[in-house]
């Protein structure tokens, strides 16, 4: 099997990714759930995964960035200044998330003063990270569907469907 | 080395805007926004004209008045302040089912919206359609 074969589609690792990061937010926003340790733990790998994400899609955001003002579509301004918003918005749910850590900083070492208005912020901007989300999602709808449809379901289901269509062409050729 | 030079860009980024939250924090910017009708009770007790002598120390700064205020207008006041205030024992203790609502609810919101947006696009793809086709006949 050559190189080229075996690497994994960028797609299909963007399709994973995405995936997990997805899962982790709904399960982060929900400390109820998992209890604070767990909340806490997981938005800092969270914070780590968003960085692997914007690192995968580096070439996007140079490409969008130059040509914002002058050669970009519509629909990319809009995905852009959404992404713009959903990277302050996460910086701001991280940054006041460890403001008013119990969990993971203290077992640092670290200690911070607690302060009514990180907590706050911190609600806020959570509530206000889900409606971006959804945003994002759904500017990104079709990507998604074209790709589980792709690497998912085709492998999944295609083979299962190709196999009953290739002993018939062999029934008709014997 | 160009994607340690990248992540230090991310990070550089997010400086930025941790600067920027920490700034308008303590410049008072933010209170307007967190405590819009939130703490109508607490703004009362903090901007009473009739406080008694003492209720708030002298030397305090309007934000200490303003915490010591939200301390004693919340239910349960006096109480040690565990995380979140009002989000007491049992709140972050473990598994509850009452954060699998709170996830579905997200979870809710997140499919309304994508469903809005699918059904907008189809929409404006027939509508377009239409009009590309009558300005053809």
């Amino acid at each position: 099997m050559s190189a080229a074969r075996r690497r994994v589609p960028q797609n299909l690792i963007n399709l994973l990714l995405d995936t997990a990061i997805f899962c982790a937010f709904l399960i982060a926003t929900a400390p109820r759930l998992t209890g604070i340790a767990i909340h806490e733990w997981l938005s800092i790998a969270f914070g780590a995964a968003i960085v692997t994400h914007l690192l995968l899609h580096w070439q996007w955001i140079v490409g969008v960035t130059r040509w914002f003002l002058s050669r970009a579509q519509w629909r990319t301004r809009v995905n852009y200044v959404l992404n713009t918003l959903f990277f302050i918005d996460m910086t701001i749910i991280l940054f006041t998330g460890l403001m008013i850590s119990e969990v993971a900083l203290p077992l640092l070492g670290v200690r911070v003063a607690p302060d009514r208005t990180w907590r706050l912020l911190h609600g806020l901007a959570s509530d206000a990270g889900v409606f971006i989300l959804g945003l994002h999602v759904a500017l990104h709808w079709q990507w998604i569907v074209n790709a589980l449809k792709r690497h998912i379901l085709k492998p999944l289901f295609g083979s299962r469907r190709a196999a009953p269509a290739m002993s018939a062409a062999k029934e008709a050729r014997s | 080395m160009k994607i340690l030079a990248r992540i230090a860009a991310i990070l550089a980024a997010a400086l930025v805007v941790v600067g920027a939250t920490v700034a308008l924090s303590n410049a008072g910017a933010l209170n307007g926004l967190l405590n819009a009708g939130r703490f109508e009770g607490v703004r009362a007790v903090a901007q009473r004209a009739d406080a008694a002598p003492g209720e708030f120390a002298r030397g305090e700064g309007r934000r200490q008045q303003f915490d010591r205020a939200f301390e004693q207008g919340r239910p349960g006041a006096g109480r040690p302040l565990n995380f979140e205030g009002n989000f007491e024992r049992g709140r972050f203790g473990g598994f509850s089912l009452f954060g699998a609502f709170e996830l579905a609810r997200n979870l809710a919101i997140v499919l309304l919206i994508v469903a809005a947006a699918v059904v907008l696009t189809l929409i404006w793809r027939r509508l377009k359609r239409l009009r590309s086709r009558d300005a053809g006949a």
